[in-house]
């Protein structure tokens, strides 16, 4: 119980992945559901962080400095097209966004 | 127990249980304001987590880029929007089908990660200390030696490089972690151990600039105990500034500077996608 190892940060990070998954899967809102899959994409980066450390090898830290550009980046345009899409429809419900259903 | 393992502990549970109860508001509570400030309490908690993983670097890059950066941003869209109250009901249709997928999902990656988790890797394997007496002790034995100077220093700097990947290696480290086997090791295992090395000193050259591969034939047991320390201690000094600013940058300059520059030409791409997302048509009326 008081020994921390691997099997701690992998269920700290699925947790956290579930809960970001229950949020994108229940939110109506855009941007709520951009700020779950930050969560999710966190919940990756501590997963590679533990792996990491209990490999002893610093790959993983590479791998979570791409993710967190790519997060970045992902964050900046996704809050555009958001932005955009309001200007448009007075909306960001994305049950009310059907403009590409079939 | 000693009391270091202890707070260690507590300070995971501590960050652990915060960052769940925070990342459960960013989903359930109603108002995007509050949202991303639970955000931000979530990635602050996670910060306290990577610090706890010895990646210090990585923590304050949280703290500096998603903290202060991302969630600003996010604040500003959230407020520039100013969405009504009507736009703010909680859920879309379908919740408890979308809830209970995310639950079994959540559910299945508890389980792989537990079960995976704990039964395969433990942290007392690549412990510093460990290393830090295997040093010791390969120095011991190694001084029962006399003097050697028949491998050059390329060869040594070589091997040092891959037997620091072998401790890693459970299958090779069998093989490494009893220096005092080497000195009365049946000559028939030395030479396996010794073509070990040979095969995969030829993937290492080209790697690190270290010369051309080395010819083994006349390597001896007493080369093998200075690689055997050099190794250790390299892998030692490996271990110390694991996961600092200084080592992970050393990775992204030299090995990993592809990814690097094509994550800054990402940055570039998505900085002109942005402005160009954001920018009025001309003809357009202002608002």
């Amino acid at each position: 119980m008081m020994e921390i190892n691997l099997g701690h940060f992998l269920a700290l990070s699925a947790v956290l992945f579930g809960i970001g998954m229950a949020g994108v899967l229940t939110r109506r809102n855009a941007i709520v559901i951009f700020m779950s899959i930050e969560v999710m994409l966190n919940a990756a980066n501590l997963a590679f962080a533990a792996f990491a450390f209990f490999r002893w090898n610093l790959t993983g830290h590479v791998f979570v400095f791409m993710v967190m550009v790519v997060a970045a980046c992902e964050v900046a345009v996704g809050l555009a097209i958001i932005l955009t899409i309001f200007r448009n429809r007075a909306t960001v419900n994305v049950d009310e966004l059907d403009l590409l259903k079939w | 127990m000693d009391w270091g393992q202890y707070t260690y502990a507590i300070a995971f549970y501590a960050a652990a249980a915060l960052a769940v109860a925070s990342a459960a508001m960013v989903v359930w509570h109603r108002n995007p304001v509050i949202n991303a400030l639970y955000l931000v309490l979530t990635l602050f908690a996670l910060a306290v987590v990577f610090v706890l993983l010895h990646a210090h670097f990585l923590a304050a890059v949280q703290v500096l880029v998603y903290a202060g950066a991302a969630l600003v941003l996010f604040l500003l869209i959230v407020m520039l929007l100013n969405l009504d109250e009507q736009s703010l009901k909680i859920v879309k249709p379908g919740l408890s089908q979308a809830a209970g997928v995310a639950a079994v999902f959540a559910v299945t990656l508890l389980i792989a990660a537990v079960g995976g988790g704990l039964k395969t890797t433990h942290v007392n394997e690549s412990d510093p200390v460990q290393v830090e007496n295997f040093v010791t002790y390969v120095n011991k034995v190694r001084s029962g030696y006399r003097e050697t100077t028949g491998a050059n220093r390329g060869e040594v700097l070589a091997m040092a490089q891959l037997l620091l990947e072998a401790l890693d290696d459970p299958q090779m480290k069998s093989n490494f972690t009893a220096p005092g086997k080497i000195a009365t090791l049946p000559e028939s295992r030395f030479n396996d151990l010794r073509k070990t090395l040979e095969t995969s000193a030829s993937e290492l050259h080209g790697i690190e600039e270290i010369g051309p591969p080395a010819d083994f034939q006349d390597f001896s047991r007493e080369d093998m105990l200075d690689l055997l320390a050099a190794a250790g201690e390299a892998r030692l000094k490996q271990m110390r500034e694991f996961g600092t600013t200084a080592a992970v940058g050393r990775l992204l300059f030299s090995r990993y500077i592809l990814p690097f520059e094509a994550a800054s030409f990402l940055l570039l791409a998505a900085i002109i996608g942005v402005l160009v997302l954001a920018r009025r048509k001309p003809g357009e009326a202002g608002s």
